[in-house]
């Protein structure tokens, strides 16, 4: 669905672009709102260059995708916003863990990330959990008594996907409460690991080691949380971007240095009996890491030699052996993903995988990066994902919601920039008449196609079209035969069903009657303004343009177009500014005009020549 | 229910504007509910006799077991079914809800709960029993959604069994509702049984079903 389909058009994000001191003319200012834009007439004839990021495909997107800041007057794509996090909910139970309900729209604003219990909302704390085999969401059914009454209270998980059940050997889960089952199944793992390292004793090393690491970053952690807390109580609230959350590495280097010089010396101390890992026994692998004498660092080494030696037992290991000779298929291992699920507990059999707890989402309000305007604000005060709750199979009647797609603020390119489409016109003369976006181009002919501009803007706007007449990489030959003209304001609001039904019949009467009709050319006698004008309505204007393939078998035409937007927008007279403000509104209008700017490159798409 | 006038040939057009095919299967229709402008295309069966019994002589809108919003468009050989489960020992059928704007690819079964507004369910789909897709998802071609299932808002879902592989942008509530409105009209213009693509792409060579900037390689780790 991505790269096959042609024509297609995408509109390029000048944030690619590599950072140059020079002031470019085409890089579009980041402030200065009220500065009026340069002239958009062709006498600027300042020279077009093609960006170099061009053919970058991440730095080309549809225009449905791209958000619009209207301080800048730039489009942002997804690669220049700065993302806040609004709320916090389960994708599952629709459960809102915590919502930004202040909503200031320029207060930096700040989500807790704490839950009810005081640790962090990483998961759905209800009963939300997944298949560990297949990651649908399980459902909760109770278990049958011997009386086949349900007040036994018992309750079981099943997979409606895959028939995963939770009361499968050698688990045969059960859980006595139908509340909370994260709770239950989180201290089931627990002990799981426990189990582990007590029984098999291959893993224990690995398994405790892995345990006590991270329980010391887990320390570590929160310690850092409770600085940052308590930093952020004395001064003022940094900006998210600087935040230390942000120099989190830097802070962890600080902390570690700052805890191993502390107990750097303890390391040899320490007792050698239990392969608990401090942070310092770490150190002392890492040896001259901290100012850690290499005697120490020696001696070190010989202890963890002995308690590795006093581990293995051959016993279990022989055992492991006759185990892994009678393996004669893998049947029985997880799949990377359900592992990668579990990277805490590293399941060896798919009968060993527990339920899995489910990942909260987030909305997210955008900014933009340059001027830290917000560009995309999901409504979260009104609403809450959903009010209903509990087990999926009763949730029959969700409440429908329009909400759901509520923003407060939500800027997006489409309603400012034109919209493009292209049509294909056969001639009858030169080009054979079957779409040849499936059958390749040939070398030599003219085909012509229609672009058709859709004007969002509430003002008539004039179009500048620009593309090099001979395409980058092959040359193709391409020419817009319309590089100036207008398109009228985007008043009503059903405009796009008039303008599809009155496009519709004039492409089908071209398509049948071919393109000579069509006034290309000067002599016949309809040039002037409107050459190369196919069809005009209220605010959409159809141009006709023209591709000549070069002989380059196989390649793809890549046309780069470059759209500038012209207009008179109204803009809110200041009148902070002027002394008498009040009384030059009733003749003047409360409104200045402006004229401004807006131009994009895009790329186009059309096809390949033939082999 | 849906009062019949016939206008033209192959669809019948009921007075709120749904446009219905005379080939689709519609069965208990006093049990159904089409909130306008919606399009049913030739082979689709809509399962309104599947209903609660309790419901059987009440008419009013809660009784409605399909309940079809506006500017819907079912794409060939869509079947829509309400979800049942066995109650005290009996079957039991509820209702289903579909939003507004909503499209359905050809051959999907849908047997959900509650479908959002918004949405795209492309083709060759099952929509389990009882699932909820909020609004402003899009399904994607093949995708097989469990039954109980909750799809949140804002997703791009892919793979048998569904999982969330993308995000729709903000936009999406908006393009989902031209995109209807422009299927309605040109599918009035023609009156043929082409399928979404189709009808768009005889005005626009480039405009099939990419709105988005989604993520093009969706490989999902299936069970198999």
């Amino acid at each position: 669905m991505t790269s096959t389909q042609y024509p297609s058009l995408r509109i390029h994000c000048p944030c690619a672009e590599p950072v140059t001191d020079d002031d470019d003319q085409e890089e579009p200012e980041p402030d200065s709102p009220s500065k009026p834009a340069p002239p958009p007439t062709p006498e600027t004839t300042t020279k077009l260059e093609l960006p170099p990021s061009l053919d970058n495909p991440f730095a080309l997107h549809t225009l449905n995708s791209l958000y619009f800041c209207d301080v800048c007057m730039v489009l942002r794509c997804e690669r220049c916003v700065v993302e806040e996090v609004v709320q916090i909910y389960c994708p599952a139970c629709l459960h809102v863990y915590s919502a930004d309900t202040a909503g200031g729209a320029n207060e930096a604003s700040k989500v807790t990330r704490k839950g009810v219990r005081g640790d962090d909302v990483t998961f759905c704390s209800r009963n939300c959990l997944q298949c560990p085999l297949c990651f649908t969401n399980l459902i909760m059914l109770s278990q049958s008594t011997s009386d086949g009454s349900e007040a036994s209270g018992t309750v079981y998980l099943q997979c409606p996907h895959c028939s995963w059940d939770s009361r499968y050997q050698p688990r045969n889960l059960t859980f006595s409460k139908h509340s909370s089952l994260y709770q239950q199944v989180r201290k089931l793992s627990g002990n799981t690991k426990a189990d582990e390292a007590s029984d098999t004793t291959t893993t224990t090393t690995a398994t405790s080691r892995f345990a006590a690491l991270s329980s010391f970053y887990q320390q570590l952690y929160e310690s850092l949380d409770a600085e940052e807390e308590e930093s952020n109580a004395h001064s003022a609230p940094p900006s998210p971007l600087f935040s230390k959350r942000a120099n989190r590495s830097l802070e962890t280097i600080r902390f570690m240095k700052s805890h191993y010089s502390k107990q750097g010396g303890a390391a040899a101390s320490s007792s050698p009996s239990l392969p608990a890992v401090t942070p310092a026994s770490v150190l002392g692998t890492l040896g001259r890491a901290g100012g850690v004498s290499s005697q120490k660092a020696r001696e070190y080494g010989e202890k963890e030699k002995e308690r590795y030696v006093e581990y293995i037992d051959e016993e279990a290991e022989e055992e492991e052996a006759l185990r892994v000779r009678d393996v004669t298929t893998l049947d029985f291992t997880p799949t990377l993903s359900q592992r990668l699920a579990n990277p805490f507990f590293r399941p060896a059999r798919t009968s060993d995988l527990l339920p899995l707890p489910t990942r909260l989402r987030a909305r997210r309000a955008k900014r933009c990066r340059a001027c830290r305007h917000i560009l995309v604000r999901p409504d979260v005060s009104s609403r809450k994902v959903s009010s209903s709750s509990s087990s999926a199979s009763s949730m029959a009647t969700g409440a429908a919601s329009t909400v759901a797609t509520a923003f407060r603020i939500n800027l997006l390119s489409k309603n400012y920039l034109p919209s493009l489409r292209i049509t294909y016109l056969p001639s009858t003369s030169h080009a054979p008449a079957s779409s040849p976006y499936q059958a390749g181009f040939i070398p030599h002919v003219t085909y012509t196609f229609v672009l058709t501009l859709f004007n969002p803007l509430y003002e008539p706007v004039k179009i500048t079209l620009a593309s090099p007449p001979r395409t980058p990489r092959h040359s193709h030959l391409v020419t817009f035969l319309t590089p100036l003209f207008e398109i009228g304001p985007n008043i009503e609001d059903d405009w796009d069903l008039q303008a599809l039904a009155s496009l519709r019949r004039k492409f089908s009467e071209l398509k049948r009657t071919g393109t000579a009709n069509i006034p290309l050319s000067q002599e016949s006698g309809r040039g002037g303004p409107n050459l190369g004008i196919i069809d005009r309505g209220r605010n959409w204007t159809s141009v006709i343009f023209e591709v000549v393939p070069a002989d380059a078998r196989g390649s793809e035409i890549v046309v780069p177009l470059f759209v500038s937007v012209a207009y008179e927008a109204e803009v809110e007279k200041d009148f902070t500014a002027r002394g008498d403000g009040i009384g030059g509104t009733r003749d003047g209008g409360l409104f200045d005009k402006e004229q401004r700017e807006l131009a994009f490159w895009s790329v186009l798409r059309i096809g390949k020549v033939i082999q | 229910m849906m009062s019949r006038r016939q206008t033209r040939g192959e669809y019948i057009e009921t007075e709120s504007g749904n446009r219905i095919s005379r080939k689709a299967v519609i069965l208990g229709s006093q049990h159904i509910l089409l909130g306008g402008r919606s399009t049913i295309l030739p082979e689709c069966v809509v399962r309104g006799d599947l209903h609660r019994p309790s419901s059987a002589s009440a008419t009013s809108s809660a009784a409605a077991s399909v309940n079809i919003g506006r500017y819907n468009f079912l794409e060939k050989g869509v079947v829509i079914k309400p979800p049942f489960k066995f109650y005290k020992g009996s079957l039991v059928y509820y209702p289903l809800k579909i939003g507004n704007f909503v499209t359905i690819g050809a051959n999907t079964v849908v047997e959900a709960a509650t479908v959002g507004s918004y949405v795209k369910i492309g083709s060759n789909c099952v929509i389990g029993k009882f699932a909820i897709i909020k609004d402003c998802v899009l399904v994607l071609d093949g995708t097989v959604i469990p039954s109980a299932a909750c799809i949140p808002p804002f997703s791009v879902v892919a793979g048998n069994p569904a999982t969330v592989v993308d995000e729709l942008p903000e936009s999406s509530a908006e393009v989902y509702e031209r995109r209807a409105r422009q299927i309605h009209a040109l599918h009035g213009a023609t009156l043929t049984s082409m399928s979404i693509q189709e009808v768009k792409q005889s005005v626009f060579d480039d405009d099939f079903d990419e709105e988005f900037d989604l993520i093009g390689d969706l490989t999902v780790d299936s069970l198999g």
